[in-house]
């Protein structure tokens, strides 16, 4: 078998398992969101702020994986946020994570085009 | 259980917390062919576990997991003498961390961005190759010269391993990425000379191929610092 052919069924693979995880990706926006909540109320702890930087770096890896650049370089630069030594810019987070539900949400068709470019 | 092989078959183990990142790992083997996944670790002591119990071909491991990072996990992997192909799987990684990995045994470096090279990666440390980021074993050795132009080295120690000076000459050769001919016309020798000289090197330091002797040379200041 080509390697050209072997790389399309790789990516006919990737964009399947994508398809079918892309729900438990989008649902770890919700630990991200939980801990901008708590932060703008003040109740922030180490527990929530662990799982926040959990979801983003997960979020890096498995956006790069498939392929979504954009979204991957999104969580990296929160997950940088919530390694500083204390989260000084909320504003710059909430709007990161505003960024990175919207591009794990929507235009699905451009995704679509980043998967293709960059798998 | 141990080893159950089928002819050609490449057995793989995948260590990495993240779930999706394991199925999607398993999916990209299972589609390309001739792979057995043998198991999953989601943090590094469940892969030193199962680097025991499977006794794998090739470990995709995870740079950073829970409870055991992924340098320490293949610092103990190493320690165990298994004979495992590591290949690290990273969002990033530095140069610095290229050269660790390298020293404590990995033979390559995969970014998860560029998954669909896994193959590649894999057939390349099965034929006793490096991968690092789609470069073959002369851009690793380029890695080596960089850290050694920007570390300074103490003065050269070669009297530790009984080293010649003439081995010592051969060993600066190496780290700057030279084959044997280019050494030969450069010291006026023969290769074979070249190579005998090479011989008594891996013996004394007891390296096994060019690329660990000259990791080995940077960690050891067996060669000094290069004048730019």
């Amino acid at each position: 078998m080509t390697r050209h052919r072997n790389e399309n069924k790789l990516r006919a693979a990737l964009e399947e398992i994508w398809r079918n995880t892309r729900p438990e990706a989008i649902s770890r926006l919700a630990a991200l969101e939980s801990f901008l909540e708590k932060l703008r109320s003040g109740r922030a702890d180490d527990e929530c702020l662990d799982a926040a930087r959990t979801a983003a770096h997960r979020l890096a890896g498995v956006l790069g994986m498939f392929g979504l650049e954009e979204g991957s370089s999104c969580a990296a630069k929160i997950e940088g946020l919530l390694w500083q030594e204390s989260v000084s810019d909320a504003v710059l987070l909430e709007d990161l994570v505003h960024q990175l539900r919207h591009l794990l949400e929507g235009k699905p068709a451009s995704m679509k085009t980043q998967e293709k470019r960059d798998l | 259980m141990k080893r159950s092989k089928k002819p050609n078959e490449v057995r793989v183990l995948i260590a990495d917390d993240d779930p999706i990142v394991r199925q999607a790992l398993r999916s990209v083997l299972d589609a390309s062919g001739g792979f057995q996944v043998v198991g999953e670790a989601e943090d590094g002591n469940m892969a030193v576990e199962l680097v025991k119990d499977t006794l794998p071909d090739v470990l995709l491991l995870d740079l950073l997991m829970p409870n055991l990072p992924g340098l320490e996990t293949l610092r103990t992997i190493t320690s165990t003498g298994a004979e495992v192909r590591t290949l690290l799987l990273c969002s990033a990684i530095s140069t610095k961390q290229v050269l660790e990995a390298l020293q404590l045994g990995a033979r390559g470096v995969v970014l998860k961005k560029r998954v669909a090279e896994l193959i590649s990666a894999i057939e390349a440390v099965m034929g006793g190759q490096y991968w690092i980021e789609s470069r073959n074993i002369s851009n690793v050795v380029q890695i080596v010269q960089q850290l050694a132009a920007a570390n300074p080295q103490p003065v050269p120690s070669q009297s530790r391993f009984g080293l010649t000076a003439r081995e010592t000459q051969i060993i600066s050769f190496i780290t700057q990425g030279c084959m044997n001919r280019d050494i030969a016309n450069s010291l006026s020798i023969t290769e074979e000379t070249v190579k005998r000289h090479l011989t008594n090197i891996f013996n004394k330091v007891g390296m096994s191929n060019r690329l660990e002797l000259a990791i080995f040379a940077i960690e050891h200041g067996l060669v000094p610092k290069r004048t730019r």
